[in-house]
């Protein structure tokens, strides 16, 4: 894992725990920091460093050279995901781009001249979704949406749930791992996963030919509640996650159980919702 | 008197076979030529297969092997992160240039980008692939029967 970085970039995080980064941000000409702990701090040659005086500066260079490794050496098989606005290296470490976007006849072309990367580590925990498994699962099975703001720990979570519901049942499970983080560890034996594929695609298709008893996916937004409503409909429960910052914000008539985190992998509400 | 004689065509047979072995040897080089540029041109056609239906990483299609000889160095090396290793001995200086050119590009745009650029280097390839061809061939043969004639030269020395 992160072996895509520059060599001056990896042997900094080599300095370092790697059980307590969550987060690499990677600006060019502007100081590293990491998110180490729950906390960003700046990133130096050594290590951890006090100010940004002491961190490490990665030059635009850098960044092109950890984009391009991090996509295999090879654009063209990442070029959807960059479109999107991302990367997912090897390990499920996903990597947010900042750049310029290039349009044609309306659509995104491509993305060039990136001067920032967001790595996004994924750890697993085992035994993180027992609270909600118990909650929301354990004696039936119940559309649940996870929402928090950003970094909570909610793809974490529902990557366990999906190794709870494999150990614990005989469901099929059916992954939606749109970004290729759900699937970067244990998601089971009775997981099916469909990867880099859209949510209406995957949902239609894997609905169709994979007989799901579960639907699990992450980052719900915009037209994708549309997809899970059907999904739910059509008797299929679904686990996903959201950013949304209160149970009250859910949709309306798609999941059963709200789970509101705050702070990593914390669950903060676990609650029912009527209809 | 007969051993004699079967002895002396026997070893005017040895000096022919060996002399027709050098001149193979001598032409080894121009097989060599032909051998990297068929692999390189069939690269190149797999390498536009994928990129029109499953587009796996380049390094997984060059992993799947069936590379022999200088060419294999090369695609070892590219795949190393150490630019591909052209051989100096086997290319003519523009044909280094095509070739390094070639494995620089390899990978580094989108698919319609890299569909572009290497449909255009197809023709480069094919005529890389005739002359190398054509030119084994040649020499190959020219080589075989200097090789023969210098063996029966040794014989009538010889004997």
């Amino acid at each position: 894992m992160l072996e895509f970085l520059p060599p001056r970039l990896r042997q900094a995080v080599r300095h370092i725990n790697g059980n307590l980064l969550y987060e690499l941000r990677i600006r060019a000409d502007k100081p590293l920091l990491a998110n180490y702990g729950g906390s960003f701090r700046f990133l130096g040659a050594a290590g951890i460093a006090p100010s940004a005086d002491g961190a490490l500066y990665p030059t635009a260079q850098e960044v092109a050279d950890a984009l391009f490794a991090a996509s295999g050496h090879c654009v063209y098989a990442v070029e959807d995901q960059i479109r999107r606005g991302f990367v997912t290296a090897e390990g499920g470490v996903r990597i947010g781009i900042a750049g310029t976007y290039v349009y044609e006849k309306g659509q995104v072309l491509s993305v060039r001249a990136v001067t920032s990367l967001c790595v996004r580590i994924p750890h697993e925990i085992r035994g993180c979704a027992e609270t909600v498994y118990e909650a929301c699962l354990s004696d039936a099975l119940r559309p649940t949406l996870l929402i928090s703001p950003p970094g909570c720990g909610k793809t974490t979570l529902l990557r366990d749930l999906c190794r709870l519901l494999g150990e614990r049942t005989l469901y099929n499970v059916l992954v939606c791992d749109e970004r290729g983080e759900i699937a970067a560890g244990e998601v089971g034996a009775q997981s099916d996963v469909i990867r880099f594929c859209d949510k209406k695609t995957a949902f239609s298709s894997g609905i169709r030919a994979l007989r799901p008893d579960v639907i699990v996916t992450d980052e719900l937004y915009g037209e994708d509640f549309a997809a899970v409503r059907r999904a739910v409909r059509s008797g299929v429960c679904v686990l996903a996650s959201a950013h949304l910052a209160d149970c009250s914000d859910v949709p309306q008539g798609i999941f059963s159980c709200c789970v509101l985190l705050d702070g990593i992998g914390q669950v903060r509400e676990c609650k029912r919702l009527c209809g | 008197m007969q051993t004699a004689m079967w002895l002396k065509l026997g070893v005017a047979g040895l000096v022919v076979a060996f002399c027709t072995l050098l001149g193979y040897l001598a032409a080894a080089k121009y097989r060599a030529r032909r051998a990297y540029f068929d692999q390189l041109y069939a690269l190149n056609e797999r390498f536009l297969s994928e990129l029109a239906y499953s587009r796996r990483p380049v390094s997984e299609l060059l992993q799947e092997g069936g590379f022999r000889g200088e060419f294999a160095e090369t695609v070892t090396a590219f795949c190393a992160r150490k630019g591909a290793a052209i051989p100096e001995r086997l290319l003519s200086e523009r044909e280094r240039a095509v070739v390094s050119d070639y494995f620089s590009m390899l990978g580094r745009g989108d698919a319609r980008s890299q569909t572009g650029y290497f449909t255009a280097k197809r023709q480069d390839l094919a005529a890389f692939r005739a002359d190398s061809a054509a030119e084994a061939k040649k020499r190959g043969e020219l080589y075989l029967r200097l090789g023969v004639l210098a063996g029966l030269a040794a014989v009538i020395l010889i004997l």
